[in-house]
């Protein structure tokens, strides 16, 4: 038998390295959840995943953004504790999204457990700072001056930053980020994350979060107007030119494209860039 | 531009890429592909005049694998070139397909 324990802020630290730092850093925000299963030995499977529209009225839904399994019983036992938190949380519908590097096993195991499994592309995709600094669109970018709208964000009062947030969540636009407004500005990585502005404020947000592990992960790319077809692209040269002063060439970047703005951006300034192979699954619970 | 030569031999297709394989080349490939699963045991291409390929060609791959495996099936790659090896490496498309000479 093993001790189903719920991870939160109390007890992280004990299983910090059983999830990577840069997963742990997350246990403790609002729609952020954990179990590990843990026998005499330790934790032998553990599970994170963010519950989506808890507070909205669309169907609520789960992400399970990582799984481990290091003892079969383990597993079966933390599933079954996760069936009744998500029934607890009025979940509807469970999704998956787990690495097909080294995931034969899990995604077996999660076929079991009901979630249809199958060969995806991740939204994600993650390029080596240098790359990005050569690629043609970057370079034809980087022979304009920036426009004096766009700025780094640690050139804003928090009132404002404030503001801009309040406005992206009145559009629906939470980026990566469900508890946006919840999430202080110093979660962003300050000199390298920018924003665009004109007479209204803030129209749009190039924020970036640096994980522990030192991969710079974008968390909200929108542009609120439509002068996002040239706003986004210098927020991104903005961005690299940031990045190029502070951090190495071999810093990854993590280009996530989770909304149309995103993917387009990406795809142009990408056009060989492909998300990462994952299998993906869900179940309705 | 890209020219898909198919040869069926009984439950195993055999498919020739010519060119490149980009985002207008695809539909040709999805095309060819179309309809070929059922009954299939294996699918092989043969990368040996294939020059280039972008993401656009990868999703392509990445859904004729999911169909072999739908149907327990064997999906190879044979010939591929060091440039398109490496897209592979980089993108992670190793751990997905099955290479063969």
């Amino acid at each position: 038998m093993y001790q189903i324990i719920d991870i939160n802020e109390d007890n992280l630290e004990l299983y910090t390295s059983y999830l990577g730092e840069d997963l742990a850093e997350n246990i403790g925000r609002s729609y952020y959840r954990g179990l590990v299963a843990v026998g005499d030995d330790g934790p032998q499977s553990g599970m994170v995943w963010l519950v989506k529209h808890l507070d909205e009225e669309a169907d609520t839904e789960s992400n399970i953004i990582w799984v481990r399994c290091d003892a079969k019983e383990a597993f079966d036992q933390m599933m079954e504790a996760y069936s009744e938190r998500a029934r607890s949380e009025d979940v509807v519908r469970s999704h998956v999204f787990i690495p097909v590097k080294g995931g034969k096993e899990m995604k077996a195991m999660l076929i079991e457990k009901g979630f249809n499994m199958r060969l995806s592309e991740s939204d994600v995709v993650v390029v080596k700072l240098s790359e990005l600094s050569e690629m043609p669109l970057m370079k034809k970018l980087k022979k304009a001056p920036i426009p004096d709208s766009i700025a780094p964000l640690n050139s804003l009062t928090l009132r404002t930053f404030r503001k801009g947030v309040s406005k992206c969540v009145m559009n629906g636009k939470y980026g990566l980020c469900e508890d946006l407004s919840e999430l202080g500005i110093y979660w962003f990585e300050d000199e390298v994350s920018c924003v665009s502005s004109d007479d209204n404020g803030i129209n749009g947000f190039f924020l970036f979060h640096l994980r522990p592990s030192g991969v710079m992960a974008v968390q909200l790319l929108v542009c609120l107007d439509n002068t996002f077809k040239t706003t986004l692209p210098f927020m991104m040269r903005q961005f690299v030119t940031a990045m190029e002063e502070k951090y190495g060439p071999d810093t990854l970047v993590e280009l996530d494209r989770h909304n149309e703005q995103s993917l387009l951006l990406t795809e142009k300034l990408l056009p060989r860039g492909f998300g990462i192979p994952i299998y993906a699954g869900g179940r309705n619970e | 531009m890209i020219k898909v030569n198919k040869e069926q031999n009984g439950s195993e297709l055999y498919i020739s890429l010519e060119g490149i394989l980009d985002t207008p080349a695809t539909p040709a490939l999805s095309d060819a592909l179309e309809g070929c699963y059922s009954g299939l045991t294996k699918l092989v291409f043969d990368f040996k005049d294939l020059e280039y390929l972008t993401s656009a060609g990868l999703r392509v791959l990445l859904t004729a694998q999911q169909e072999m495996d739908d149907i327990e099936g064997e999906m190879i790659i044979k010939n591929v070139s060091d440039d398109i090896m490496e897209v592979f490496e980089l993108t992670g498309f190793d751990d997905v397909l099955t290479f063969g000479e």
